[in-house]
């Protein structure tokens, strides 16, 4: 299989994908946590019927005048966020549900709000400070292509990746109740980093390639190559990534179940995406480059008219 | 001996030494008595325990604390995250306040009976903040009450005689009644407050050995002190906090020097409680409580004993898969592996890194880099291979060809982790902390000891 000659149809899956999750972000959203909003998180220990439970918890808080964002099951209980409520009301609910408090949390507004900037802030560093890197790190790449666009095909990818992690939480939250919260922020980050490594194997053997070529193999061909060579590696590594968090997923507890859930899918996109995205960007943009570039497409569309 | 079986065997060393160091559990060896030697008095008693290090070489000595330090979500606990409102206070001021602040609710704390609190000032931008731990405290509603009073203290002074012997101190009394009983049918506020103390605290009478509260005024409160006193001379001051009366001691005789105590506790926990009223009326800038969260102990203890449980079990299928894989050097990487492993736990106990679930979590997925650097070494070696060079070059060369990868891969990581570590909060920081720590190690064993391991033990080609 020749990734390369059949670059066009990855990009459109992959383009296709990226959209659907940006679809579903619009439409459904995501389901902020306290850590973003200000509120509270109560979780207990609590059997019975799941049905029954989620009515009565729904009952219970509204008797005690609580704003209800989400209950999400737990192994023994479930967890629920709420409005801020004090500790007193706290306890009657604990009460009246019968239930056994595991934790308690509450973050004010301010808190809230804060914790969302910085993450903002951070992301939008991570993504600059590693597309630099990429492009001083790539800056010697044998003169056949510039730097920035290793740095720029790999930031691509790696926008793929994070959209699509995303997108399948907005729908985690709608169906599981799953909620985003400053973890989530940290495995986010950390998929950058990761899809980020994998690009970096496969662009730093392109660039080794290309100082190697004696025998003026094409651009296309290069890259192709490369891909296969580290085709081994890049498997092995991911599949062993994946099995130490399969292990945590399966045996970690649940405060970390969702967290380490982002890095498996986060782990698996980046994997492809480093193979099937940033490669093909790379090669597509190098020939609209050597057909012309802008120029050369304003005089096609042009000679069209 | 070559230079890299010296480097093995130095790394073999230092790795026993570390497992003593981390293990979990103490190292005792029996008082044995050695025949003809008397009874075995004369022999020390040899032990180690690896959670504190308290060694002496003569002059030089080292003892530290050296165990894990296990974050909130692990051990259980209370974590308070306090806003100091600096509205009124002068920017001049502000620090000054805010170190008092500190000390005071530091102070509070101690009181509470916890062992191993911790109280963290934050300063973001304007915002003054403290975080307090308190571990083991799972029912943080006194925390919470003695930590938060913004009580404001007030010293009442009256005209008429009534029955001291008589008065309620600790109950929530309608201020004005209790006042009128106290001090007669015309209390008056002084200008004495809760500003003009320094600080408190209980001591005991030299002769009686009972307990009682020692006060300590600011300069400006000594006098103001001093003018009521002398006032009041066998009368009855009354000390309020809030709306409640909390003490109503008589006075003696006038007092200067800003010293007074009041006497009449009838046990310590009484005194404790009126001294830490008192402190609550001195803090010098309100608090809100801002964020807490409660985890049980027992919550705590699952989750420690399940990440741990999943860690090995990665750990393991990583090992399994890595030998599968590579066979032979899949076994060298792996005990390169356990060789960081070992590193890494070091020095998560030497900084201290305070482990969290969370930072757990990131040193189980640095282990997965960490084998990432080993299998780029091994799949360049397989490429030297094929193309037919010797089996040393090869070595070698798939050592020199991987590490730009190896270190752009590395560099990224870190980058990132650097930037949760600065803008994350403190869950956040525990996993970035633990991951840079794990991506700088794995750099050094991939380089240093699955180099050497192969160079020794795997550069013979085979015939």
């Amino acid at each position: 299989m020749n990734i390369i000659k059949k670059r066009r149809l990855f990009l459109v899956i992959s383009g296709a994908l990226t959209l659907a999750s940006i679809i579903v972000l619009l439409v459904f959203g995501l389901k902020f946590s306290i850590d973003f909003t200000g509120g509270s998180r109560l979780e207990v220990v609590l059997s019975g019927d799941s049905e029954d439970v989620r009515a009565k918890i729904e009952e219970v808080y509204e008797e005690n005048g609580v704003k209800l964002n989400s209950i999400q099951q737990t192994e023994n209980g479930y967890r629920v966020s709420s409005s801020v409520i004090d500790e007193p009301t706290r306890d009657r609910i604990v009460e009246e549900l019968g239930a056994q408090r595991q934790s308690f949390e509450v973050l004010g507004p301010t808190i809230g709000g804060e914790t969302r900037n910085r993450a903002i802030i951070a992301v939008l560093i991570a993504i600059a400070a590693i597309t630099t890197y990429i492009a001083i790190a790539f800056w010697k790449s044998g003169g056949m292509i510039s730097s920035w666009k290793f740095g720029i095909s790999a930031i691509t990818a790696l926008a793929h990746d994070v959209i699509i992690t995303l997108g399948a939480f907005s729908l985690f939250g709608l169906f599981f109740g799953v909620e985003v919260d400053a973890l989530f922020v940290t495995a986010i980050l950390t998929i950058i980093g990761f899809s980020v490594h994998d690009t970096i194997v496969v662009f730093d053997r392109i660039r080794e390639n290309i100082k190697n070529n004696v025998k003026k193999t094409p651009f296309e061909e290069i890259v192709g190559n490369s891909i296969t060579e580290t085709l081994g590696r890049s498997l092995s590594t991911s599949i062993l990534v994946l099995l130490v968090l399969v292990a945590m997923v399966l045996f970690g507890g649940d405060s970390i179940r969702w967290f380490v859930m982002a890095f498996i899918i986060g782990v698996i996109v980046g994997a492809y995406s480093s193979i099937f995205i940033a490669s093909p960007i790379l090669v597509e943009w190098h020939n609209f480059d050597k057909n012309g570039g802008v120029s050369s497409l304003k005089k096609k569309l042009r000679s069209k008219k | 001996m070559n230079r890299q079986r010296l480097f093995l065997l130095i790394i073999f060393l230092f790795s026993v030494l570390l497992l003593v160091i981390n293990s979990p559990v103490k190292f005792q060896i029996p008082k044995v008595a050695i025949p003809f030697m008397g009874d075995g008095e004369s022999i020390p008693q040899l032990g180690f325990d690896p959670s504190n290090a308290n060694l002496g070489f003569g002059p030089i000595s080292i003892n530290r604390d050296l165990s894990y330090r296990l974050g909130l979500d692990l051990q259980g606990g209370t974590q308070l995250t306090y806003q100091v409102d600096m509205s009124e206070i002068e920017q001049g001021d502000r620090d000054s306040a805010f170190e008092s602040v500190r000390n005071i609710i530091e102070r509070r704390i101690n009181l509470l009976g916890v062992s191993e609190p911790n109280i963290q000032s934050v300063r973001a931008g304007d915002e003054y903040r403290l975080v307090v731990e308190l571990p083991g405290i799972s029912d943080s509603q006194d925390a919470i009450d003695l930590i938060g009073q913004t009580a404001q203290l007030s010293f009442w002074e009256g005209d008429g005689q009534v029955d001291v012997t008589n008065i309620a101190t600790d109950s929530a009394n309608l201020l004005e009644q209790g006042l009128a009983s106290i001090l007669g049918l015309q209390p008056k506020e002084t200008d004495l407050t809760g500003k003009d103390l320094k600080r408190t605290q209980v001591v005991f009478d030299q002769s009686s050995g009972t307990p009682q509260v020692q006060i300590e005024f600011t300069s400006e409160g000594s006098n103001k002190f001093a003018n009521i006193t002398r006032e009041n001379v066998g009368k009855v001051v009354a000390i309020v906090l809030d709306d409640q009366i909390i003490s109503a001691p008589v006075v003696q005789q006038e007092i200067v020097g800003g010293n007074a105590v009041i006497t009449g506790s009838s046990d310590v926990d009484e005194a404790n409680r009126l001294s830490i009223a008192l402190n609550a009326g001195a803090l010098p800038a309100p608090l809100e409580l801002v964020a807490q969260s409660t985890i049980g102990p027992s919550l705590g203890q699952v989750s420690l004993e399940k990440s741990l449980f999943a860690g090995i079990v990665g750990f393991t299928s990583v090992v399994v898969f890595m030998i599968i894989l590579y066979r032979k050097e899949g076994v060298l990487a792996c005990i390169a592996l356990g060789v960081y492993a070992l590193i890494s736990l070091f020095i998560f106990k030497l900084v201290p890194v305070t482990l969290t679930l969370a930072g757990i979590a990131g040193f189980i997925l640095s282990i997965g880099m960490a084998v990432d650097a080993n299998i780029l070494i091994f799949e360049r070696m397989k490429e030297e291979l094929k193309n037919g060079k010797p089996r040393r070059i090869a070595i070698l060369n798939g050592f020199n060809r991987a590490w730009p990868s190896i270190r752009d891969t590395s560099i990224t990581s870190m980058i990132t982790t650097i930037i949760l570590f600065y803008f994350g909060s403190s869950i956040v920081r525990g996993f970035a902390l633990t991951l840079f720590i794990g991506l700088v190690v794995s750099m050094f064993s991939a380089i240093t000891v699955t180099r050497n391991l192969l160079l020794v033990f795997d550069s013979k080609d085979k015939k």
